[in-house]
């Protein structure tokens, strides 16, 4: 017969060894980390990019022993490049997968949308995707920005200007939540330097045809055209200058901080000025290894796509790993005064709104088909060649 | 200011000829046998990628291109046509809807798993420009203009004037009838399906220079070339054309005037009135296949 003291003492041993077990494997779960990114629609591809960095940043995180113990693994939908869905893909990694942490999908107006969600669920959403300041805005307190803020883009938009005297802008952008922030931005910056901004036009997702903006900006002659958008926008707006015999004396464009532009666009890419926020050769925190496993793995340098989900991740992890537990309020109050630094630079917030201030911009110029950076002068590899030589002496 | 009439009309007519190459096949396959296509863009898309690769890649003249990828479109529309649309081809409407629907997220993700997910170019092609009454008018528009032109017309005259063509125009009219005929319908959907192919091939391909070449390149004409088909008349040739015409017009003087914002949206107006006053399209009646 077993006595009660046996048995208690049985029951004690394997209530022992379940609660360890249950520890060990507690501490082995594997963390679920969730977000949508476009893999369909029209930011397929650079949504590929940006998921990319995702990728890196998780390899990275297992192979150093996983976040808090936890290896991490990642969720992912597709959200076709609509910001509706996004938002309901949100509600369902929130409601339905349960993810403990969440990323941002990649564009402002997924952004906006998806942040939405998580905010009315208490989940901490950290935009590394939005360059949109209006994300930030709306009285959130769930929301941070990892991504560079959209006046980052333009902020070297005057020193080179008056540098090289020119006077007048038309901006021409795809019309979305960064490009109307851009337009303000700019608005100040020449209200502030003396600068005209001759027109500001938006065309919609998927336009292909720029010939009744060309003929607009052609006949005002303005000197800068500015415009914000994705690569593809970018090499068919040159090769379409090219194609009427138009050039304006300086063509800035976020798109061709990506790789695929030089290569597109050849000769015709030439001298044309990137809005780059990242760039490989950049000596960051964390950089020389993040460029030498994008290359590893993808066969080519990253782009400043892979960048913003990197730092965005690499900034989520850090707050976490200084709270020191998933819990959302906790990490939500160490995000708020927050600051480290990643592959793309120091990350700060602003205290009130969340907004990004602690990222700079860069301006790249096409050069023997790389990007050389031009401004600011402490980061410069080259000086700038402006305005850019016609068509017919390169 | 004075407005630059002549810059618009030109940019405006050889916006409407990609518009033509882009609608042609679809509006064949459409016309002769009552599929709506949605894999022609990717057709197209792959097109434009192969010929990147061919070109810029294996060092090609850009000419064996253009022979070469409606070739192998053709080869692989006969495919999808034989495995695929064969079966469905006299099912309602909405089933073959629904798998060219898939056949195109299959090879758009095809297209992303061998080329990646940025974007190609063809620099150095057709690039520039030749002034023509002051204005200067893009190479590479111009020539896919002209081809445009050139295989719609060659696609009507064949339709008209040969055994074959006859054949197709009688499967499409009255199926039935064709098959009491003695017309083989099969074949003739064969080759069908193939021709419009070959015809989004050759778009690609004369897109390639022009045109930042992706995975989605298709799609973000398909839609512009489903509106050219619905104004122009389903299974009309020079409606097609015609429609492809105004549109083009329509959105760079739109664009000029109230911003691309609106000139894009006054492209679907018009193929929203066109819908609801005249449904089988402005030149539907007269010209039909």
């Amino acid at each position: 017969m077993v006595t009660p003291t046996r048995r208690s003492a049985t029951a004690g041993l394997i209530g022992l060894a379940a609660t360890g077990w249950t520890a060990r494997a507690r501490a082995a779960e594997p963390l679920r980390m969730g977000f949508a990114v476009s893999q369909s629609g029209n930011l397929a591809d650079s949504g590929e990019l940006f998921k990319r960095g995702v990728d890196l940043w998780k390899d990275s995180i297992n192979a150093r022993g996983g976040l808090l113990g936890r290896p991490v693994e990642i969720v992912v939908y597709d959200d076709r490049s609509d910001p509706a869905t996004a938002a309901r893909l949100y509600e369902r990694l929130i409601t339905g997968d349960k993810v403990e942490l969440l990323l941002s999908p990649w564009g402002s107006a997924s952004c906006a949308t998806a942040s939405a969600v998580a905010e009315k669920h208490k989940r901490v959403f950290l935009n590394a995707g939005g360059a949109s300041e209006s994300i930030h805005l709306r009285g959130f307190k769930y929301v941070f920005q990892s991504a560079p803020a959209i006046g980052a883009y333009v902020s070297g938009v005057a020193p080179m200007a008056t540098r090289h005297g020119f006077k007048t802008i038309a901006v021409v952008s795809r019309d979305y939540p960064a490009a109307r922030d851009m337009s303000k931005a700019l608005e100040k910056i020449a209200a502030e330097n003396g600068l005209k901004i001759d027109s500001v036009e938006y065309f919609p997702a998927g336009t292909t045809d720029y010939s009744s903006n060309i003929a607009r900006v052609r006949q005002a002659n303005s000197d800068i055209w500015i415009g914000i958008g994705y690569p593809n926008e970018a090499i068919e707006m040159v090769r379409q200058f090219r194609a009427v015999n138009y050039l304006p004396k300086m063509f800035i464009h976020n798109g061709p901080a990506q790789d695929d532009f030089a290569a597109a666009t050849g000769k015709d890419g030439e001298y044309v000025i990137a809005i780059s926020l990242y760039e490989p050769v950049l000596k960051t925190e964390g950089n020389a290894e993040f460029v030498a496993a994008h290359k590893a793995k993808y066969k080519s340098e990253p782009g400043y796509y892979a960048a913003f989900s990197y730092q965005g991740a690499t900034v989520l992890e850090r707050a976490v790993t200084k709270t020191g537990s998933f819990d959302q309020d906790k990490i939500r109050e160490t995000l708020t005064t927050f600051e480290t630094d990643g592959v793309m630079g120091h990350h700060k917030v602003d205290p009130k709104t969340y907004v990004q201030i602690g990222l700079k911009g860069l301006l790249d110029q096409i050069r023997g088909g790389k990007r050389e950076i031009v401004w600011p002068d402490d980061l410069k590899t080259a000086d700038a060649v402006l305005p850019m030589p016609g068509w017919d002496k390169r | 200011m004075n407005v630059p009439v002549l810059e618009l009309l030109v940019g405006g007519i050889l916006l409407g000829g990609l518009y033509a190459l882009m609608a042609g096949g679809l509006n064949l396959i459409f016309g002769v046998m009552r599929v709506i296509n949605f894999a022609h863009g990717e057709f197209l898309a792959i097109g434009a990628l192969v010929t990147v690769s061919l070109v810029a890649g294996a060092q090609m003249p850009y000419w064996a291109a253009l022979l070469i990828v409606p070739a192998g479109a053709a080869l692989a529309g006969l495919v999808l046509q034989k495995v695929v649309i064969r079966r469905l081809v006299d099912a309602p409407l909405i089933m073959s809807l629904l798998a060219t629907y898939a056949v195109s997220t299959v090879l758009v993700n095809v297209a992303i798993l061998i080329w990646g997910g940025g974007y190609r170019g063809l620099p150095g092609i057709l690039a520039g420009s030749v002034r023509v009454a002051g204005v200067d008018v893009s190479q590479s528009r111009l020539v896919a203009f002209a081809v445009a032109v050139g295989t719609s017309l060659g696609v009507w005259i064949f339709l008209r004037a040969t055994r074959t063509g006859r054949a197709i125009r009688s499967v499409a009219q009255a199926p039935e009838l064709a098959i009491i005929s003695g017309i083989s319908v099969e074949r003739v959907r064969n080759i069908t399906f193939a021709l419009g192919s070959a015809m989004a091939g050759l778009a690609g391909v004369l897109m390639a220079p022009t045109f930042a070449s992706d995975a989605q390149l298709g799609s973000r004409f398909l839609i512009k070339a489903f509106a050219v088909i619905i104004v122009g008349g389903m299974g009309s040739y020079p409606g097609a054309i015609a429609a492809a015409m105004l549109l083009g017009i329509l959105e760079v003087f739109g664009g000029y005037a109230f911003g691309q914002v609106i000139g894009s949206a006054m492209l679907y107006l018009v193929m929203l009135a066109v819908l609801l006053i005249r449904p089988r399209g402005l030149f539907g009646a007269q010209v039909r296949v």
